[in-house]
């Protein structure tokens, strides 16, 4: 009846699947035949077959010489098991795969055992051979399976039983003790299928046609003469073509057999026949409803109709696709005219399969009238036609017109499927059927609404394009996505739960969203798959209570108690999760769904799990992600993302699958996060979701990971939600003896480096100059020694925050960090100190920290200290779903985000140096002004390094208001010298000259070092500061930069006054210093007095309780020595010679040349006179205290000395002139005194007597004079400079008044071209050079006598 | 009827929602979305988004009609000419409910029927009055695209639009 020969073009499709179809599904056969399995194929490993044996019953194989042989008997006895089991199937057969057996003492194999050989040997038998033996076994079987189907005179219409008679039948399709999976599916084993439920089935059908729409458009086609017909097929059918099919379609067929063409002449005529036949029928509906035995022939017609349909199936799936057609026609005849609307779908359904079928074997067809709607049967079909004929003439006609009337035709079948009747087809068949149409548009679809060999491979090989749709328009095609979508949302099964198990709902779901997917509408796909997620979740839940139960647990119990006694029992069988049961591909599923909704996922893109945590550490890696995720955060609707996240996080944990229970929650905390680094600016950052969910998620990714690692499955963790987690490293400040203190090379005796101007800046100041960051500032750290750091954490959520781990990540030079754990506070930034040791030189940058969160993987978190905010696009780049991958390609908007780092510097191991003892008490000492006292200073090294570099520096406590002084502006530049002078020469503390071999302190010794200190007023505390390192290498090598410590002494100082200078003063002397006042000073050895000192007063008092010896000493041998008593002030006399400067008003210099200032404008205003004044008493000063010393000596109680501190001297304008010896000296005198004046004084001269008064200036200068009248004279005299170069010199002219007035001429070289221009900035305040006049100091007084002689004449 | 109300922006990201009932034939004007279902408006209005992004190209207009159902939602579209969408989903009430509480709403056409004409044509004139105010919002110099809208006055006026012709 099957034999192929009658249509070698057929094919078998077999679909092989693992598992039993559930009874639900089973209970479908006789309407959807293909859902009954026609064969068992039992599969073995050849390779095993001689090693192990099977079955380790023994006797029940019987003797067998080998095991191989022993092992054949086995299987022959599990097919013989097989057989009883499943009874109903066609066929079994056992395939003994990679067997080949030796040719001459092969094991007989018993029937229904095949082998096949390995590849290699495969000659003969091959997989296909051994398909074909099967399909021969099978057809011929499956001519007694419709034998029985013609026989039967009813057939069921699914889901027309509502008390499936049966549950006794179960365990002849599933036994418990055979079948492991069993268990599983007894929940829905309510029955098995049994062929002979017609009895039950008889009475709902009565029912049903009570209910029947009265009405009966549709034409009758006849009925009871197609069964007759239906016996005689095999005889015909490897002979001709079957006489259903029309004319056009054997035309071309190839291998059919050649074309008769009366059989082309027949055609018209068969289609006037069967409108006769129809005709007749309509004229018989008006006397069926009358006839006696109207009911009964219906429903015998009926039977016979459905009969013939479902033989139609089975020639279908025989492959024999044109007998199919044929009796299908013929069944859809039958049901059409008795209003079986179901099986009237059916068979039409299983028409177009067939045609399907027949198109892609390429045999060319007419589309069966039936499948044309009433309405439309010709004119608009063929218009419709001719359109598409134009569109495309490569495509043949009769797939053509098929394509035209495709959609209409599977819309009917399903308006007869679900038309309201008595027999209504159960829900899940109808959906699967509307989603394999679906399927069908939809491959019609993707090749551009043509029916082509690409569509029907699309169709019936499932080879989908590559290309996956998106959204983008495909208005033009029929049938159009919008239609296509419509008609899968009929399949949509409802919420009502009664009508479909879980799992055929799942199933059917799953296929919605498939097709969606396909067709591109992914947020369809999505909403879909939620539905079925929660589908799922309510599945698992129940299985999951039902399991509980079995182990006699309550129900409400969780996860946790549930796994824990699978840890002990393994009688939870449905509940016990091994390795392997580990579903994979769950994770891409509801990945898949996550993208489409815009979940932010830890990565987007991910690849292995072990790609991603090596590589996800990484801060270029870490960047990119975090901009792709708040491009995702971006995106979508939020509170859809967190509805979608519960509902994995729940299906994960109904699995269970802890993987997603993990990754799951951290998406949600993920997603409801804000993802910024939030900044000073208080931007809100609160999450999205509820604390109470918050810290149900956490507790939930705590347990679950705590929970896996007690199962065992110790790699499963989370990802940490917040990437902003670490916001700051900083180094802590070591304490005061510890940090290193870098210094220049320069610093270092004998160390000299020519700087080239290229170093130097030419500007002072640059305002474009960046000044370099405080923070790039490197840091530096000793090896060994450790460090603390100040990491600051951020925790944005409101909950606490467990961090298991944190220690710090470094790069570069070796680091031990200490590990901690702590725990961060809700919605807050916190510090923590975290130590750690570098252990060798060189840098040191830290980028991150290694952090655990508890339940999360320990990852790498790389700092982010700057605040950030995600921006936005600024332009709308793409659409939709394409929006979200536009956006991640483009460059990130806003401030660019970057991780920082600290760099460190570590240096080698350095010693560490205590201050051992001093020779101080407790670091104090009272000292009188002016005194010195040494003291030593012990250091010890207690570190094992050895100590090759120390260098003393030393603070006290007048340095500073010194400084503050010297800061002043208004300070006046004598001012300035002076306290420059008393930093530089008068140091309180300075260290006593020692060997540089000395400066070296072996690890854990000691060396003692000597200084000297010096009363000053004002000293009341000094520090010596030690600086100490170890170079390890001569001080000319070192290179650029080294490092020291510092210890510090503080001294306590106490000074008390000893000798004050309370008031000075200059007195000129008019003559010679009186002999007298020589001897005093005791250097009466000084023969030759000369007359150019004056006498300087000074006034000094004892300060100190005890006798003073005071010794000044002016010059090189003026010496006088003063006793003091107590609180007495004496005044002491000491002649000094007076002072020529050349340049008394010269600028005042700048000990320190750091200190030079430029342009130094003189902020008061003082004028010409002044200024000048300050200078010569600034110079005339300098010079004074140059020769003038003083020193004091204690003549009771303890021995003390010490100096005087003179320089409180402050010089008048009066003292100045005193002291100093004008550039011009005038000396005037008479020349030659008249021989008889001898009785007078010196200079008497007589009137009306010439004489020469000698001016000495720098040379000797006669001018001549009369005195004119009697009298004492003074001649004084004063000199004028004048820039004229003349030499005329004028007589003093003898008047009265004798003015004699000399003029003399200075030649004014100009010496000082190559004075600095500051050198006359400076001048510039003594104003104009004016004309200087000197006087003469000492007049020369006259006395003008008469002449004797004249007197009396 | 109740009905809910979003702006959708370029990134499929919500701009601005707003839920309400029927003002009309003796409506309170408050959405009465059954509790359970009600997180499902999101998902229904983003799921026909894919519709709206294919049958945007084929029309000139930028009131799409009823472009999507499901079950008993229907969602209609309006699109502004950045590609922002105004989705408006209408469920109109289950009819047990209805028949029982106010049978003369049965004779509304608006509240009973979403693809009758008559709402067609009121949910146009929704759409353009909530395009006004929309476009005067978005003239906010401080206003870049895809940014929610929080303006309590715009609530104001898709509310005031909603109780006059919804």
């Amino acid at each position: 009846m099957f034999s192929p020969l009658a249509f070698p073009d057929g094919a078998i499709f077999y679909d092989l699947i693992t598992y039993v179809p559930p009874p639900s599904h089973l209970a479908l056969s006789p309407f959807d035949l293909f859902r009954e399995p026609l064969a068992v194929i039992a599969i073995a490993d050849g390779q095993e077959l001689e090693n192990v044996a099977f079955s380790k019953r023994q006797s029940a194989n019987g003797h067998a010489p080998t095991i191989a042989e022993r092992n054949i008997r086995t299987l022959y006895q599990e097919l013989e098991d097989l057989r009883d089991m499943y009874p109903k199937v066609l066929t079994h057969h056992v395939l003994i795969f990679d067997h080949n057996p030796p040719g001459e003492n092969a094991i007989p194999l018993p029937e229904g055992v095949k082998a096949i050989p390995p590849l290699e040997y495969s000659k003969r038998t091959t997989m296909k051979t051994v398909m074909c033996d099967i399909s021969s076994l099978l057809l011929a079987e499956m001519n007694t399976l419709a034998k029985s189907f013609e026989a039967m005179t009813s057939i069921d219409s699914p889901g027309q039983a509502p008390s499936r008679p049966g549950l006794q039948n179960t365990t002849s399709w599933t036994s418990d003790d055979a079948n492991p999976t069993a268990r599983r599916n007894s929940q829905f084993a309510i029955s098995s299928i049994t062929r002979s439920s017609s009895s039950s089935g008889t009475v709902d059908r009565s029912q049903a046609r009570m209910s029947m729409p009265p009405f009966k458009s549709l034409p009758f086609s006849s009925s009871s003469s197609t069964p007759s017909a239906r016996p005689s097929t095999p005889v015909r059918s490897g002979l001709s073509n079957p006489p259903t099919t029309f004319d056009d379609i054997s035309a071309n067929g190839t291998n059919l057999g050649t074309l008769s063409p009366e059989q082309q002449k027949n055609g018209p005529r068969l289609d006037s026949a069967e409108e006769n036949v129809r005709s007749a029928n309509q004229d018989k509906v008006a006397v069926q409803g009358f006839g006696p035995g109207g009911l009964n022939e219906k429903w015998r017609n009926k039977g016979k109709g459905r009969a013939t349909i479902v033989v139609g199936s089975l020639y279908l799936q025989a492959g024999r696709w044109t007998d199919a057609l044929k009796e299908l026609v013929e069944g859809a005849t039958v049901a059409k005219s008795i209003n079986d609307h179901l099986w009237h779908g059916k068979a039409l359904e299983l028409i177009f399969v067939s045609l399907l079928m027949l198109a892609w074997a390429g045999h060319e067809f007419q589309v069966p009238t039936v499948c044309l709607s009433p309405n439309e049967k010709t004119s608009s079909g063929l218009s419709k036609a001719q359109d598409a004929e134009e569109a495309d003439r490569t495509q043949p006609k009769y797939l053509r017109n098929f394509q035209i009337i495709l959609p209409d035709l599977l819309e009917r079948i399903i308006g007869l499927y679900s038309r309201i009747s008595g027999e209504q087809l159960p829900p899940f068949p109808l959906c699967e059927t509307i989603i394999r149409f679906c399927n069908i548009l939809t491959a019609l679809h993707l090749c551009e609404g043509k029916l082509n060999r690409e569509s029907l491979d699309v169709v019936i090989f499932g080879k989908y394009p590559s290309k996956i749709l998106d959204t983008s328009p495909r208005l033009t095609i029929t049938p159009s996505r919008g239609y296509i979508n419509t008609f899968l949302f009929k399949a949509f099964p409802s919420s009502t739960p009664e009508l479909l198990t879980t799992m055929d709902r799942s199933i059917i779901l799953s296929g919605i969203a498939t097709i969606l997917g396909i067709i591109g509408y992914h947020r369809k796909k999505a909403l879909v798959v939620r539905e079925l997620i929660s589908v799922l979740i309510g599945g698992l839940v129940e299985a999951r209570t039902r399991g509980a139960a079995e182990v006699g647990i309550h129900p409400a119990a969780g996860l946790v108690a549930l796994n824990a006694i699978n840890g002990h029992d393994k009688g939870a069988g449905a509940l016990d999760l091994n390795e392997g049961d580990i579903e994979q591909g769950i994770e891409a599923f509801l990945g898949l769904l996550c993208k489409t909704y815009g979940v932010v996922g830890f990565e987007n893109t991910r690849g292995g799990p072990g790609a991603s945590t090596s590589t996800s550490d990484i801060d270029e890696n870490a960047v990119p992600r975090i901009n792709s995720q708040s491009a995702t955060r971006h995106f979508g609707f939020p509170n859809v993302k967190l509805n979608i996240l519960r509902a994995c996080i729940n299906f994960s944990e109904a699995l269970p699958d802890f993987h997603g229970v993990l990754k799951f929650s951290s998406d949600l905390l993920r997603t409801a996060g804000s993802g910024v680094a939030p900044g000073s600016r208080r931007e809100n950052v609160a999450p999205i979701i509820s604390r109470d969910e918050q810290m149900r998620l956490v507790t939930n990714i705590s347990k679950t990971s705590s929970l896996s690692q007690r199962m065992g499955l110790g790699h499963l963790s989370a990802e940490y939600w917040d990437e902003f987690l670490v916001r700051g490293i900083t180094l802590d400040p070591l304490p005061m003896t510890r940090p290193p203190i870098p210094h220049s090379k320069n610093v270092l005796p004998g160390v000299t480096t020519a700087r080239t101007s290229q170093d130097v800046n030419p500007f002072i100041y640059n305002p474009f100059l960046r000044t370099a960051d405080k923070s790039e500032v490197a840091q530096t750290l000793v090896a060994d020694e450790a460090a603390t750091f100040r990491i600051v954490l951020q925790n944005p959520f409101d909950i606490d925050l467990e961090i298991e781990s944190i220690r710090l990540y470094t790069e570069g030079a070796d680091f031990d960090s200490s590990i901690i754990s702590t725990v961060i506070g809700p919605y807050r930034t916190q510090i923590l100190k975290i130590r750690g040791t570098p252990r060798g030189a060189g840098s040191l940058k830290i980028t991150g920290a290694v952090v655990r969160v508890l339940g999360c993987r320990e990852r790498r978190f790389p700092i982010f200290s700057q605040p950030w905010t995600p921006d936005q696009q600024l332009k709308v780049k793409g659409i939709g779903l394409r929006a979200l991958e536009q956006n991640r390609t483009l460059p990130p908007p806003g401030l660019p985000l970057k991780p920082d780092s600290v760099n460190l510097s570590v240096i080698a191991a350095q010693p560490i140096v205590l201050v051992k003892s001093t020779s101080l008490p407790q670091s104090s000492i009272m000292i009188l002004e002016g005194e010195r006292r040494s003291f030593s200073v012990t250091l010890h090294n207690t570190s094992t390094t050895p100590t090759d570099l120390l260098l003393f520096s030393f603070q006290d406590s007048t340095q500073g208001s010194l400084q503050t002084a010297l800061a002043n502006r208004d300070a006046t530049p004598a001012e300035l010298h002076e306290y420059e002078w008393l930093l530089a020469k008068r140091q309180a503390v300075r260290l006593c000259k020692i060997d540089d071999a000395k400066r070296y302190i072996a690890p854990e010794s000691t060396a003692t070092f000597n200084f000297e200190i010096l009363g000053k007023p004002g000293l009341t505390s000094a520090t010596i500061q030690i600086d100490y390192a170890h170079l390890g290498m001569p001080q000319s090598e070192v290179e650029n930069q080294f490092f020291t410590r510092q210890i510090c002494l503080g001294l306590t100082v106490t000074v008390n006054a000893s000798v004050e200078l309370s008031r000075v003063d200059i007195l000129p002397i008019q003559a010679n210093v009186p002999k007298l006042i020589w001897d005093r000073v005791g250097s009466g050895k000084i023969k030759e007095p000369s007359d150019d000192h004056c006498l300087l007063l000074m006034d000094l008092r004892n300060a100190w309780p005890s006798d003073m010896q005071v010794c000044l000493k002016a010059g090189k041998d003026t010496t006088i020595e003063e006793y003091i008593l107590p609180g007495n002030t004496n005044r002491v006399v000491i002649p000094v010679p007076m002072i020529y400067i050349e340049d008394p008003h010269a600028s005042i210099p700048t000990l320190n040349p750091a200190r030079q200032r430029q342009f130094v404008v003189s902020s008061s205003k003082i004028t010409p006179e002044i200024e000048r004044g300050n200078r010569e008493a600034f110079w005339y000063r300098e010079r004074m205290l140059e020769n003038l010393s003083g020193t004091w000596k204690t003549l009771s109680g303890p021995a003390r000395e010490g100096s005087i501190q003179l320089r409180g001297v402050r010089l008048t304008p009066r003292m100045i002139e005193a002291i100093k010896i004008d550039e011009v000296g005038i000396d005037v005198s008479v020349e030659t005194p008249p021989p008889e004046q001898a009785e007078g004084s010196e200079n008497d001269v007589l009137i009306d007597e010439p004489l020469q008064i000698k001016v000495q200036i720098t040379n000797q200068l006669r001018i001549g004079a009369t005195a004119l009248c009697r009298g004492n004279f003074e001649i004084s005299a004063s000199v004028e400079e004048t820039q004229l170069w003349k030499k005329p010199v004028e007589g003093g002219k003898p008047k009265s008044d004798e003015r004699g007035r000399t003029e003399d001429e200075e030649q004014e070289t100009i010496r000082q071209r190559e004075i600095a221009d500051a050198q006359s900035m400076m001048d510039a305040v003594l104003g104009a050079k004016e004309r200087r006049i000197w006087h003469s100091r000492r007049p020369c007084i006259i006395a003008v006598r008469d002449r004797p002689e004249s007197d009396e004449e | 009827m109740s009905y809910y109300f979003v702006i959708v922006g370029t990134e499929d990201n919500p701009l601005f929602e707003y839920e309400f009932g029927t003002s009309k034939a003796g409506g309170d004007g408050q959405a009465r979305f059954p509790e359970q279902a009600r997180h499902m408006n999101q998902f229904i209005v983003h799921s026909s988004l894919d519709i709206v992004e294919e049958v945007q190209w084929g029309t000139g207009q930028m009131y799409l009609k009823c472009v999507d159902r499901f079950y008993n939602n229907y969602v209609s579209c309006f699109l502004t000419g950045g590609n922002v969408k105004f989705m408006l989903l209408h469920q109109p009430p289950s009819s047990s409910v209805s028949s029982t509480s106010n049978p003369r709403s049965s004779t509304s056409t608006i509240a009973t029927n979403p693809m009758s004409p008559q709402t067609e044509e009121a949910v146009r004139a929704f759409m353009l009055e909530i395009y006004e105010s929309w476009v005067k919002t978005i003239m906010n110099p401080f206003y870049r695209v895809n940014m929610e809208v929080r303006s309590p006055i715009f609530r104001q006026r898709v509310a005031a639009a909603g109780r006059k012709y919804l």
